[in-house]
């Protein structure tokens, strides 16, 4: 039996997309369990990948080296469910935010207020690099980090027009750089690239 | 976004698969409506057209010629939905079903209950004898007809194997046939066709 969406099934079906309220709906009555590690991108439901040993201390160290750089400048989040329009809530690896946490309490972070997102490739260079950077320069993100651990570099997505990301850079290590919204802070790609063997 | 381009997308994605029970709770909770008209098809969502004139006057066709053929001797039952395995839910036009005295009122008739399943084809043709048709084969659904507005033919599809029909048959205007369980009466292939001319 078929187990996956093929390219002749998928010519011929129209997926029916869930929004954001509905699907908050769903978690509240158990038919997404919380445990389920799934994310709702452009209304499809979406299984995460498995999270691999390269991927969580990876996820750690960075975690710690962009609390320590950015100090009061942002506030620097793991594995929170970031939603974006009415179609679509991701669970990026790490967000960076402007630091407004009196107002956070009252409200869901503005896209405006996003930093940066960043996500960790291993197993899912594909999906990351394609369907979700779409995603994330449609919905005005404007700055996509993505750590492509295969090939060891840092795939930088800037510059978010009409649906897609207008600039593209691949820093390599010892390169170093800077957020476009916090410019005074230098970041070394070295940090977020895993240790040199 | 085209419809189209979404799946293609779609397919770089690991979407998650729904059950049969998830989907019938989220009918339940209003997260899918009835009017909505959306299937479950190997685990995804996916959404019907909307019922054309022609569609809805074939159909209407079609149910006033069986109960007036088969009454008595079947249960027929449309527009419904048929639960088939754990990962189908598919919207049928109409389904023939053994005799249940009941009407199947309380409870959704089960796939070895079914003499025959007919679906009438007009903006839907390419899922009707592409997606639907193999998974009416693979759950053993005896017969299948698709009643094809656009080439005024009534496609019968019969012999379930493990994924496919091994008969097909093309009847036009002025042709008889019996469906497999029912050899004793004679259906004429004008009563499941739009009127002549």
């Amino acid at each position: 039996m078929r187990d996956a969406l093929t390219s002749d099934m998928a010519a011929e079906l129209t997926l029916h997309r869930i929004s954001v309220a509905q699907y908050h709906v769903m978690a509240e009555k158990g038919i997404v369990a919380e445990d389920d590690r799934v994310e709702l991108l452009d209304g499809l439901l979406v299984d995460m990948s498995p999270i691999g040993r390269a991927h969580w201390l990876g996820h750690a160290e960075l975690m710690r080296y962009l609390i320590r750089v950015f100090g009061d400048r942002a506030l620097v989040a793991g594995q929170l469910t970031l939603p974006l329009g009415d179609f679509s809530e991701p669970q990026p690896d790490i967000v960076v935010f402007a630091p407004r946490s009196a107002e956070y309490r009252r409200r869901e972070p503005l896209v405006e207020e996003v930093f940066a997102v960043i996500e960790i490739a291993d197993s899912s260079l594909s999906k990351d690099t394609g369907f979700k950077r779409d995603l994330y320069a449609r919905s005005g993100v404007r700055e996509y980090l993505v750590v492509d651990l295969t090939n060891e570099l840092l795939r930088r997505f800037t510059k978010p027009t009409e649906g897609s990301f207008a600039q593209v850079e691949q820093l390599k290590s010892g390169a170093t750089f800077s957020l476009e919204a916090l410019t005074d802070v230098a970041l070394e790609v070295d940090a977020f690239l895993p240790p040199r063997a | 976004m085209g419809v189209t381009a979404m799946s293609e997308m779609a397919l770089d994605l690991k979407l998650r698969k729904i059950t049969a029970s998830e989907y019938y709770r989220m009918a339940d909770h209003r997260i899918l409506r009835e009017d909505e008209r959306v299937e479950l098809i190997d685990g995804f969502l996916v959404e019907m057209p909307p019922i054309g004139n022609r569609h809805g006057a074939v159909q209407a066709k079609v149910l006033e010629y069986l109960f007036r053929t088969l009454a008595g001797r079947v249960s027929i039952l449309g527009p419904l939905s048929v639960p088939l395995g754990e990962h189908n839910v598919p919207l049928t036009d109409i389904g023939i079903f053994t005799l249940d005295e009941k009407g199947y009122f309380g409870r959704p008739p089960r796939v070895d209950e079914a003499l025959a399943i007919v679906e009438v084809a007009d903006a839907s043709l390419n899922k009707d004898i592409g997606p639907k048709r193999d998974l009416y084969a693979r759950c053993g659904v005896t017969e299948y007809l698709i009643s094809d507005i656009e080439n005024r033919l009534l496609r019968r599809y019969t012999n379930p194997d493990a994924d496919r029909y091994r008969g097909l048959e093309h009847l036009r205007y002025g042709d008889t046939f019996s469906l497999k369980t029912i050899p004793d009466i004679t259906l004429d292939v004008d009563g499941f066709l739009p009127p002549r001319g």
